[in-house]
């Protein structure tokens, strides 16, 4: 009998413990930390621009909020204004938080005078954007000479941006800068963009690199 | 003086009886127990010798003799003052009687497969109705229920699995009560004295084209000798299970903007907004909306409100008591007995501001008048009420809408009233619906036994059950008050357009209230129902071998049934409703649904038996039905069954010991169904609808052209078969039973094919499909006494079936429909590869096999693929994934990755009694069933923008680093999504919903037999019962027992319906 009241009890505390409701915390794993790099250009014409970086820069973020208190004198009283009313003061303060973000400038990248399509690899394990490149000069808003394009301008993980390269009679005469950042805004790449004029070859080109390519 | 008086004449009164007891050997029993009947402190044991000596109140008393592995015994003294007994070995089995239709059987006799259970099950449990307490109790009878544990829901019950397709007719079995069909849902269950499940057609035949998906027989209790009064009760506190883990409504709204960019669109909640969550939440705004800039009227709601509200916290209540009281009085002589019982059920339901109340109401009597010893009379009457009564807006839309109210929505507005979407004003103060059903049912029974010492009886019965069922329903204007002071309506079912149309088939209305409306709806149920059954029956006895019993009889059923229902939408006064007259009106609607059905049927059985060793029986039945046309009306309906008990032969006599009962069975049987959805359904029929026509502004009524009816259609016809083991061993320690059956439905109604669409009309039902059931039955008992203070017994029961499409005439193949080949409950759907980490695997994985077709979902959007978002099988390698065109011959891509059949049905009960204490643990269970949810409350979003349910396990989905929720890159989910790419029918989320359920613990004390009180109290118990404690599934979210709901408007999925409740009750049974 005695193993009936064991079998009895020992169903009961299984029973205690398999009851527990499931735990339903969020599974999300809050250190992993967003990864962005970008690989070396490479265009449809075969030509092969690598990224060099150029400068880093880590940018710890500050926020912002408001306080409000009400207006007092010396003594601590408050001061009512002429309606006998409290006086609300406001100020905005800061603080530095744990989040230190890295921009990664790139030199810029000369291509040729040609129309042409650019594949940038991006290796990640965040979503990231590639916002369209912003085209301006002296506050003025120009007409872009390359754009990015498709689902390409937003991605998740390892994929690729693909820009399409108009072509100007003479060089461009003013980058245009390619911004590629993860959707948290921690990693965030520049990459300024020039072209020389139709026909000719941007002077610092390395050439062999498009041997190595096609090897 | 008086006190003298009353000593002395209770000691004049005391008889001394004196006695021995001996075992079956003839040895004395010793420390056997003897007990006066009716007076539990007058008793004694057995010395040494066997010997007794017992003080009585009369000559005229019973004793009662129980000892260890003996029978219990009943000497009537008859004057006697010394008396010998003689014990009996424990041969429960031998004498244990089931009951058939039309009668009794020895269980070792029947041929059939019955299983005849006491009123245990339903005794000390917290239930709202028998079925409830059935469900688990009897192999192959199937009581599932997904509708969760709405006060006043009704379980589906079928036995030995669906029979049918129910398109045109019903699979549900025979409900007798008494002998006359009644309804289980709404009986006393403490009324019942047991109840007995006529499983195959050599069992169920003799009730024909009544009972050919099985019969359940209720058998009431009856008078008894001796006056008892017992009152039990039971107050019962009731909590939800399964609720969903709601969001916090920062979390709520990340997720939300998740859904949209990764369908491509654009966050709903801008960061703006989320500044403003993350103060509310700190505390650090008051209101959670204000005035919306660009109306004034209107407060800011849902993805421009900024609260935090848990909708199941504010809905749900801890706590819901019940109670429930029963009284009942038993008594009666040699000549008249009687039983009468009344009860009462108090059930409060789990919704606040709901104010749910079902009660029940159930007063029953029982008188058996025996004449003299040819004539006795049974009369029977029973009057049942049952009210249900509910906001008018907690139907399955609110449970459909409730995990979709948006937790940034405050529960009341800044001005104090509550807020338009969160639907507590429609509950509160949108109407009341009251459903009242008054059933009254009269039994007479006559029986005439016209010769003395030979067994042969007549038997007259008469029976009516006359149903009255008001019912009303309510819709009042609802508003709430701007921010600019203007008032506003808005509809009871918020949200949904307005509505005001009458069902052709079965005349209900179908109301949407418009905004400010005043909706007011009476229906009158009335339903008289009548039957008699005739019979005879004789049992002769040749030399104690062979044994015949003949019974012939017939039987014959009326139903009528008349529903009024009318409704006014602009009545007066909303406190004092009433529908105004006027001769001609716009806001009125009426309808009336009559229909009558009869049938009649001539029945016979004959039963042999040789020795208890070979069994046969015979039944055949003639059956009219008056739902066919008048040269199909009637059938012949035959069955036999055959029995071999080996344990009876003489070659088995020194194995009795070991195996004392050992019976093999088989049978086979033809029935018809005449269960019918319609009951003329060879009657032409126009219904009338909405026509896509407005003329004078208002949209008018068509009647299309008549739907053509078949004059061939006739019975279904369901062939019964199987085979069938019954034993017991260690003298009837251990028993059990197995059963294997094949059940098929041959001339099954289904659709005929369609017409031309020129034609209009619908094709008719026609007798052109068939369907095949098999499936097996296995239960195991083990009971013991360990001594006179511990006894115990397990028990166990576990069943299966699986049903089949054998002929279909399915000219498309459709795998939505029905098609030959098909087994009931499959469920088609895709193979996940897996979900793609970055959209280079997507990318890479698309270019081999395009998923731009892989929609199987009607009405839903596919878009851009990416990482994130699953990988589909391209099974057939075809270089895209798709359905194909969906048919069996063209599925694409698509294949049976389960069956939402519940199979593998078990229950186990652990029982144990220790002197006054005593313990009963009962688990059911459901072995295997799969089941897919394509609603939002599984996916968090349903394959479109607006259907958006999120909880917390919906935060199981893909998020790459960097999310604010964290990343999780090995999820459950794909990435969410407002589209349909992710949710799929497949078989990453086919959910196992199996369960095991400790449906009962009940631990009970009752008062000891030589405590003082007992002289004035028979028996004292009080017990504490729980139900559905505990339950073991893996199944997501949802509980499995409420998975899908429908009031037949509105089809709530899983998650989408009244929640199912855990029980604690504390009871009394008391004995006078």
């Amino acid at each position: 009998m005695k193993k009936l009241i064991y079998l009895i009890a020992g169903l009961g505390l299984l029973g205690g413990f398999a009851a527990c409701e499931d735990d339903n915390d969020n599974p999300g794993d809050f250190s992993l930390k967003s990864e962005l790099e970008l690989g070396t250009i490479t265009s449809a014409k075969g030509h092969v621009y690598p990224l060099t970086v150029e400068e880093t820069k880590d940018t710890t973020y500050e926020y912002f909020y408001t306080v409000r208190d009400t207006l007092k004198d010396e003594n601590g009283e408050p001061i009512l204004d002429d309606l006998g009313q409290l006086q609300i003061t406001a100020h905005e303060e800061s603080y530095f938080s744990k989040k230190t973000a890295k921009l990664i400038k790139m030199k810029k990248i000369t291509l040729f005078g040609q129309a042409d399509t650019l594949t940038i690899p991006v290796v990640s394990n965040a979503k990231w954007s590639a916002p369209m490149p912003i085209f301006k000069r002296d506050d003025k808003d120009m007409t872009p000479w390359f754009s990015n394009y498709g689902s390409t301008l937003a991605g998740g993980g390892n994929s690729y941006i693909k820009l399409a390269v108009g072509i100007g009679r003479s060089a461009r005469s003013y980058c245009g800068y390619q911004r590629v950042l993860t959707s948290d805004s921690m990693i965030m790449y520049v990459i300024p963009i020039t072209q020389v004029g139709r026909g000719q070859t941007p002077p610092d080109y390395d050439m062999s690199l498009e041997t190595t390519s096609a090897e | 003086m008086i006190a003298c008086c009353l000593v002395a004449v209770a000691a004049w009164a005391q008889t001394t009886v004196t006695g021995t007891v001996y075992e079956p050997s003839g040895d004395p029993a010793i420390g056997a127990t003897v007990q006066e009947k009716g007076n539990p402190s007058a008793g004694a044991a057995t010395d040494i010798d066997g010997h007794f000596t017992i003080k009585v109140s009369s000559t005229k008393a019973t004793l009662v003799v129980s000892y260890i592995g003996m029978e219990s015994q009943e000497v009537r003294l008859d004057g006697r003052t010394k008396v010998d007994v003689h014990m009996k070995e424990n041969s429960t089995l031998l004498e244990e009687v089931v009951v058939v239709g039309y009668g009794t059987q020895k269980k070792i006799n029947a041929t059939g497969s019955v299983r005849t259970i006491d009123n245990e099950v339903l005794e000390s449990r917290p239930i709202s109705n028998a079925v409830q307490g059935l469900q688990g109790a009897v192999a192959g009878l199937n009581i599932t229920n997904d509708g969760g544990g709405a006060p006043g829901t009704e379980m589906n019950i079928n036995i030995r699995g669906v029979g049918s397709i129910g398109e045109g007719s019903n699979s549900k079995p025979l409900v007798l009560i008494d002998g006359m069909e009644g309804d289980l849902s709404t009986i006393n269950p403490n009324d019942i004295a047991s109840i007995s499940v006529l499983k195959d057609a050599a069992a169920a035949s003799i009730y024909g084209s009544r009972a050919p998906f099985g019969v359940i027989l209720v058998t009431t209790k009856g008078g008894d000798r001796g006056t008892r009064v017992t009152y039990t009760g039971n107050v019962r506190f009731q909590e939800p299970v399964s609720v969903p883990d709601a969001l916090d409504s920062y979390t709520w709204a990340l997720m939300v903007n998740d859904a949209w960019t990764n369908a491509g669109g654009n966050p709903m909640v801008g960061a703006g907004l989320l500044e403003k969550i993350k103060r509310f939440q700190r505390g650090e705004l008051e209101y959670a909306t204000s005035a919306n800039p660009n109306t004034g009227t209107e407060w800011l709601h849902d993805y421009q409100a900024w609260g935090n509200t848990n909708w199941y916290d504010v809905y749900m209540k801890k706590v819901a008591v019940s109670h429930e009281h029963n009284l009942s009085v038993t008594g009666g002589g040699d000549k008249v007995s009687y039983y009468f019982s009344g009860n009462y059920l108090d059930q409060a339901g789990i919704f606040k501001y709901a104010d749910e109340k079902y009660q029940r109401l159930a007063l029953s009597g029982k008188v058996n008048v025996k004449f003299n010893d040819i004539v006795s009379f049974q009369w029977t009457s029973r009057l049942i009420w049952t009210s249900n009564n509910k906001p008018s807006a907690l139907n399955a839309l609110f449970y459909h809408n409730l995990g979709r109210r948006s937790p940034t929505n405050p529960v009341k507005l800044p001005n104090g009233e509550y807020t338009p979407e969160g639907m507590v004003g429609s509950l509160v103060d949108g109407g009341r619906e009251k459903n009242n059903t008054l059933q009254f049912y009269n039994q007479a029974n006559l029986v005439i036994t016209p010769i003395k010492d030979v067994d042969w009886a007549i038997h007259a019965e008469i029976n009516s059950r006359l149903e009255n069922n008001p019912y009303t329903r309510q819709f009042n204007p609802i508003g709430y008050t701007g921010p600019d002071g203007t008032y506003n309506y808005y509809g009871v079912f918020n949200g949904v357009a307005a509505k005001h149309t009458i069902n052709g088939n079965n005349g209900n209305f179908v109301v949407n209230p418009g905004a400010g409306e005043k909706y007011y709806e009476k229906a009158f149920t009335k339903i008289n129902y009548f039957s008699t059954n005739f019979y005879t029956d004789y049992s002769l006895s040749i030399n104690d071998k062979h044994n015949f019993k003949f019974l012939v009889g017939l039987q014959t059923e009326y139903y009528q049934r008349q529903i009024d229902r009318m409704a006014h939408y602009d009545i007066l006064d909303p406190n004092k409703p009433f529908i105004p007259s006027e001769v001609a009106s716009d806001k009125a609607m009426a309808s009336e649904v009559k229909g009558e059905w009869s049938t009649m049927g001539v029945f016979a059985r004959v039963n042999y038996n040789y020795m208890d060793r070979y069994m046969a029986e015979v039944n055949i039945r003639t059956d009219g039905a008056s739902r066919f046309p008048k040269d199909q009306r009637w059938g012949w309906f035959p069955s036999f069954s055959l029995g071999w008990n080996v344990a009876q032969e003489a070659f088995w006599e020194n194995l009795t010991n070991v195996c004392n009962y050992l019976k093999f069975r088989g049978s086979y049987g033809v029935l018809g169904n005449q269960n019918t959805t319609s009951f003329y359904p060879y009657y032409q029929k126009m219904v009338t609808s909405g026509a896509e026509v407005i003329i004078d502004g208002k949209q008018v009524n068509k009647l299309p052209v008549y739907d053509p009816y078949s004059t061939s259609l006739t019975w279904e016809k369901i062939h019964n078969w199987g085979v069938g083991l019954d034993f017991a061993f260690l003298r009837s320690k251990l028993q059990g039973s197995f059963d294997w059956y094949e059940r098929t439905t041959k001339d099954m109604v289904g659709p005929a094919r369609a017409f031309s669409a020129a034609f209009g009309g619908a094709a008719p039902k026609t007798n052109n499909a068939e369907m095949r059931t098999r499936g097996w039955e296995l239960e195991l008992s083990w009971r013991d006494r360990i001594n006179d203070d511990w006894s115990y017994s397990v028990s166990a029961s576990l069943s299966d079936y699986q049903s089949k499409i054998t002929k279909y005439d399915s000219p498309d193949g459709a795998i939505s429909g029905w098609y030959q080949g098909k087994n009931y409950g499959e469920i088609w759907g895709y193979d996940v590869v897996g979900i793609a980490k970055s959209d280079e695997e997507m990318r890479a994985y698309l270019e081999k096999h395009s998923q731009s077709n892989v929609n199987f979902r009607s009405g839903s959007n596919i878009g851009a693929w990416g990482g994130g978002d699953l990988m589909y099988l391209d099974r057939d390698n075809s270089g895209s994934v798709d359905a194909g065109s969906k048919t069996i011959d063209d599925h694409g891509d698509l294949r049976v990755i389960g069956n939402n059949t519940p199979r593998y049905a078990y229950s186990f009960t652990l029982e144990a009694k220790w002197r006054f204490i005593d313990f009963r643990a009962y688990f059911q269970g459901i072995g295997k069933r799969d089941y897919f949810i394509d609603t939002s409350t599984f996916f968090g979003y349903g394959a479109n923008p607006w259907q958006v349910t999120l909880f917390k396990d919906h935060l199981d989905y893909f998020r790459y680093a960097g999310s604010e929720l964290g990343a999780n890159l090995d999820p459950y989910y794909g990435r969410i999504r407002t589209d349909a790419n992710n949710v799929q029918p497949c078989d990453r989320f086919l959910q196992d919903a199996s369960y095991l359920r400790l449906k009962n613990l009940t631990i009970g004390f009752s008062l000891p037999e030589n405590a003082k009180i007992s002289k004035y109290v028979q028996k004292a118990r009080l017990y504490f019962s729980a139900e559905n404690l505990f339950t073991w599934t893996k199944l997501k979210i949802f509980d499995p027992e409420a998975l899908s709901y429908s009031d037949g408007v509105y089809d709530g999925g899983a998650g989408k319906t009244y929640p199912q409740y855990r029980t604690y009750s504390i009871g009394l049974e008391l004995t006078f």
